[in-house]
């Protein structure tokens, strides 16, 4: 790029040996040869760069997660289900449903009955069932949240 | 369409599918233990009266387990949220049992809500 001068006044002396200039291109490690040549003091502290988050592997782990929580909850269920059925809390279950006339003329005595069958133990699983359940729905949650199609902008 | 694309709808089949797997595997556990059912491991019943002889009442489930059970002198027995005597006791009536067990092993009754009458209560004994 030659010299020119942006006013519309005519060039002097200076500047026709400018004009007469050519530039040159720089040497293409002239940023690394100056950074090289600086004391580390000048230079900054390299910030962390984090590495990227893997987020597809992150987002890939989540219905894994999800299905594994519904498998646990499936296997706690079944064996709720053998506990209730063995306490007979499942029966007392069936007669209030069944005889739900009854049942809203006494729900007391029902209710009484249903909670006499239940042992602590089955009480426990069925705490644990539901915070299963929980876990399942919010991990499921999260990969819907995570798939690419709902992901909110 | 809000519903479809902010994946609520995929949240709450989720939930729905969570539930409806929860119930099914609790029937398959019922199921799976149906088989080896013993009156002696209830807590509480759901049966028949189909005798009685005295304090021994004779008993029979939906299940198809029988078993004759000893009232105590402590047992309570409630119908309609009312406390009733052993008189009211009748053949062919459904209660709800809280059964126990002596140290002998013998069943024992400890409560009974009386959920079903006869029209024509009768004390009934036992063959």
């Amino acid at each position: 790029m030659s010299y020119q001068r942006r006013d519309g006044e005519r060039p002097d002396d200076v500047d026709r040996v400018f004009a007469r200039l050519r530039s040159v291109p720089p040497p293409p490690d002239l940023t690394s040869r100056i950074l090289r040549a600086l004391p580390a003091e000048v230079l900054p502290a390299p910030t962390h760069q984090a590495a990227p988050v893997p987020t597809r592997r992150a987002n890939a782990i989540w219905p894994w997660v999800s299905l594994g929580t519904i498998a646990v909850f499936v296997l706690l269920c079944i064996n709720l289900g053998g506990s209730l059925e063995d306490s007979g809390a499942l029966s007392v279950l069936g007669e209030i449903f069944g005889n739900f006339g009854d049942f809203l003329g006494d729900p007391g005595g029902y209710l009484d009955a249903l909670a006499l069958s239940l042992p602590p133990l089955t009480v426990f699983e069925l705490l644990l069932a539901l915070a299963t359940l929980i876990a399942f729905w919010w991990t499921s949650s999260v990969t819907v949240d995570r798939a690419p199609r709902f992901r909110q902008r | 369409m809000i519903f479809l694309k902010s994946g609520i709808g995929l949240k709450l089949a989720a939930g729905a599918m969570g539930l409806l797997l929860g119930i099914g595997g609790i029937t398959v556990g019922a199921h799976m233990h149906a088989s080896q059912q013993r009156l002696e491991t209830r807590r509480v019943i759901v049966a028949q009266i189909v005798a009685i002889n005295g304090d021994a009442i004779t008993i029979h489930t939906r299940g198809g387990l029988t078993g004759t059970a000893m009232l105590q002198p402590g047992t309570v027995i409630r119908l309609r949220g009312r406390i009733v005597t052993r008189t009211d006791l009748a053949v062919g009536e459904s209660i709800i049992a809280q059964i126990g067990r002596t140290s002998q092993g013998k069943l024992v009754i400890l409560r009974i809500w009386i959920v079903r009458l006869v029209r024509a209560p009768a004390h009934g004994s036992s063959p």
